[in-house]
């Protein structure tokens, strides 16, 4: 459960102002699927930071699982991320000096899970994405795709509720792309809420909803395609 | 705990060049400001510090008028005539002692061992209750061979383990220019730093024979020691340092260093008369034309002396100075390069702060990571210091051409665990202090700074 009321985000520099996102009012419900789509600089990263508790807003209601998180301390913020959300972005973000598992065991620490658990979390995640045999390499070793699922592992080993992808196709060729695609699709079968950011329309159709993101104001497709139908 | 070790070493080796350069840039101020600390602390740490204040010296000045007298290594030792006074007087105190520094090459009769040069003291029996040594093997000699003027000596370990193989050697006679000396006794010297007991304040070695007075005199041995006498003429004729001893003792020319020793209940007082028996002895001499110098007498407790012999070494001081300007100057390099450091780290710590480290987590993972660097500093910075202390050791039995004792030296140039102790942790204090803002800034990189794709 998350729903957004009226939040709005600012970015302000010596010389400018920019309203990254104005006024977005959003509820997603457990297990969805939601597709952002919208051009280049348009908010679409900011949004997901804002959903992902990456970032602080100026203006607005936030409420992650019945929570409001806009008053929240830095401690319970990066609880709450680590707990709750699982992130996967465009460049993979892989440590290149830890090794598969290692990887995937961060998150794990910070969450002060102990070490028989963890092994058993990060080998179920591996399986899960079809490295498990791989688990001593170095993502170096690996191509681009797979890499990408070793995020996905990382982002799923903590049973987040939400997995929140930035572009998770952007740097992945179109096989590839599918793959992560489907491995992403599967994942959300299973319960976990998606809301993935991606200026691909044919990936964005395999959403149950699409958004869109234009200079910072959202606007929900799905509902006013589905209104459109209705009139 | 151990996870965020593993984290830390992962901080660590993303710039291993910065890791590399703030290890040095710290173990070479730690390397100097150790060797440094320890020569300091080693030099000037007391001889005798549990007698600082129940051990004195005296002096007596005879000089005329325009000499420059202020401190005890001005100051004339004692005359014979003025010694004999004292010691005629019967004044009250634990133990007084006279000792004059001789020197003379002590071998064995059957010419079994190489003959070794040694420094000396002629002296009384009193001179082992001074020193408090421990006697490895035998006594010291009795009044009645003090008051003969026997062959009989007691030898230092050092001198007994070249001569007699540390055996027991009491009994055995050494032999002093073709004299046949008994020894009464082994003390070990080796637990002083400095030879104090001739105002040498030497470190190099101590005396390795110790003879009475009366023996030394009747050999007519060389006083090697401080010997001045109240004109240059007198000295010419006299030849105090080689000349005939009678000529000596009857001159005004002094060669004699005395030390008193009191219970410290009735120090002050015995002190006093003490006091009193040298004026009255000095208004005595001087209706005789003696003693008209403005500074006459002077007094010194062991712990008194201490201090003055600090201050002349002012160039070690000096140089500790400049080595904690050093080690600061290295400190704020090593802010500099912390920030380079974590700036780095940029990445890797948002992408932490996404993946759920608070701030508090990621401060840990950094003073982690600045604690093991300062580890790998200070491992280093003692290897370097230990073998910097091994140079100047060996430098420093270089300058005496090999002759120094080389247990007796190496006491200035070692660490004792209490300095390693302390410097270890006044290190890491000194190095966390430095580290706070490089950590504090690192804290604040925001989550999703550096993962917009
Ligand atoms: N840290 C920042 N400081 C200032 N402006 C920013 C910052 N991050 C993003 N922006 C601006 O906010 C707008 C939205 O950016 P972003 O959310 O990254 O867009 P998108 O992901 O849709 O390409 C852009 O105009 C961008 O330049
Ligand atoms: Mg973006």
């Amino acid at each position: 459960m998350l729903k957004m009321n009226e939040v709005s985000k600012i970015y302000r520099t010596d010389l400018i102002e920019t309203h990254a996102l104005s006024n977005v009012n959003l509820s997603i419900d457990e297990g969805e699927f939601i597709a952002v789509t919208g051009p280049s600089g348009s908010g679409k990263t900011t949004f997901l930071n804002i959903a992902g508790l990456l970032e602080r807003f100026e203006r607005g209601d936030y409420y992650l699982d019945g929570e409001n998180v806009a008053n929240l301390n830095d401690k319970k913020l990066s609880q709450l991320r680590n707990e709750k959300i699982g992130f996967i972005f465009q460049g993979f973000n892989l440590i290149s000096d830890l090794s598969l598992y290692d990887n995937v065991e961060v998150p794990l620490i910070f969450r002060g899970i102990k070490a028989s658990e963890r092994k058993k979390r990060i080998e179920e995640a591996l399986e899960l994405v079809g490295l498990a045999s791989r688990m001593k390499h170095y993502p170096a070793q690996l191509s681009g795709g797979q890499q990408q699922r070793v995020a996905i592992a990382r982002a799923l080993a903590g049973k987040p509720r939400f997995l929140l992808a930035d572009e998770p196709t952007g740097n992945l060729d179109s096989l590839m792309a599918r793959q992560v695609m489907d491995l992403l699709q599967e994942v959300n079968q299973a319960g976990t809420t998606l809301i993935m950011v991606t200026h691909d329309n044919e990936l964005a159709r395999r959403a149950g909803r699409n958004i869109q993101i234009l200079d910072g104001e959202l606007t929900d497709i799905t509902k006013s395609q589905l209104t459109d139908l209705a009139v | 705990m151990k996870e965020l070790v593993m984290l830390a070493w992962q901080g660590l080796k993303q710039k291993p060049k910065l890791s590399a350069l703030m290890v040095i840039n710290l173990a070479v101020g730690i390397t100097l400001m150790l060797t440094m600390s320890a020569i300091v602390k080693q030099s000037s740490s007391e001889v005798i510090g549990y007698k600082g204040d129940s051990l004195y010296t005296a002096g007596l000045n005879y000089f005329d008028v325009d000499e420059d007298v202020n401190d005890f290594r001005q100051f004339p030792r004692w005359t014979y005539q003025d010694a004999q006074a004292l010691q005629q007087a019967n004044l009250p105190y634990e133990y007084v002692s006279f000792n004059y520094t001789t020197e003379f090459i002590v071998g064995l009769a059957d010419n079994s061992v190489r003959p070794i040069s040694v420094e000396a003291s002629g002296t009384d029996s009193g001179m082992f209750n001074v020193l408090d040594v421990p006697f490895i093997y035998g006594t010291a000699w009795n009044a009645q061979s003090e008051k003969s003027g026997e062959a009989i000596a007691v030898i230092s370990k050092h001198a007994n383990d070249h001569l007699f193989g540390g055996v027991d050697s009491v009994g055995q006679f050494i032999q002093v220019q073709g004299e046949q000396i008994r020894v009464a006794g082994v003390v070990d010297l080796t637990r002083y730093k400095r030879r104090f007991q001739d105002l040498s304040f030497s470190n190099n070695y101590n005396h390795d024979v110790f003879i009475p007075l009366n023996y030394a005199y009747a050999q007519n041995f060389p006083r090697t020691g401080q010997v001045t006498c109240r004109t240059d003429d007198l000295y010419t004729t006299i030849s105090p340092r080689s000349g005939s001893i009678d000529m000596l003792k009857s001159a005004e020319c002094g060669y004699l260093t005395v030390w008193f020793q009191y219970h410290n209940d009735v120090e002050l007082v015995q002190l006093a008369e003490l006091k009193t028996w040298l004026n009255n002895y000095i208004k005595q001499q001087q209706a005789l034309g003696r003693f008209q110098h403005k500074n006459l007498t002077d007094f010194y407790s062991m712990g008194e002396l201490y201090i003055l012999i600090q201050r002349f070494m002012a160039w070690e001081a000096i140089y500790l100075t400049f080595s904690y300007l050093l080690f600061g100057i290295c400190l704020v390099n090593t802010v500099g390069i912390l920030l380079a450091k974590f700036q780095a780290n940029r990445k890797l710590i948002s992408l932490y702060r996404a993946l759920g480290a608070n701030q508090s987590v990621i401060m840990i993972i950094h003073f982690l990571e600045i604690l093991m660097l300062t580890l790998a500093a200070i491992v280093l910075g003692f290897i370097l210091a230990f073998a910097g202390l091994e140079l100047m050791f060996h430098l420093r039995m270089y300058q005496t051409d090999y002759m120094a004792i080389a247990e007796q030296v190496r006491q200035i140039y070692q660490f004792d665990s209490e300095l390693a102790l302390v410097t270890t942790l006044g290190i890491f204090l000194a190095v966390g202090l430095s580290g706070l803002y490089p950590v504090y800034r690192s804290s604040r990189v925001s989550p999703a700074s550096e993962l917009r794709g």
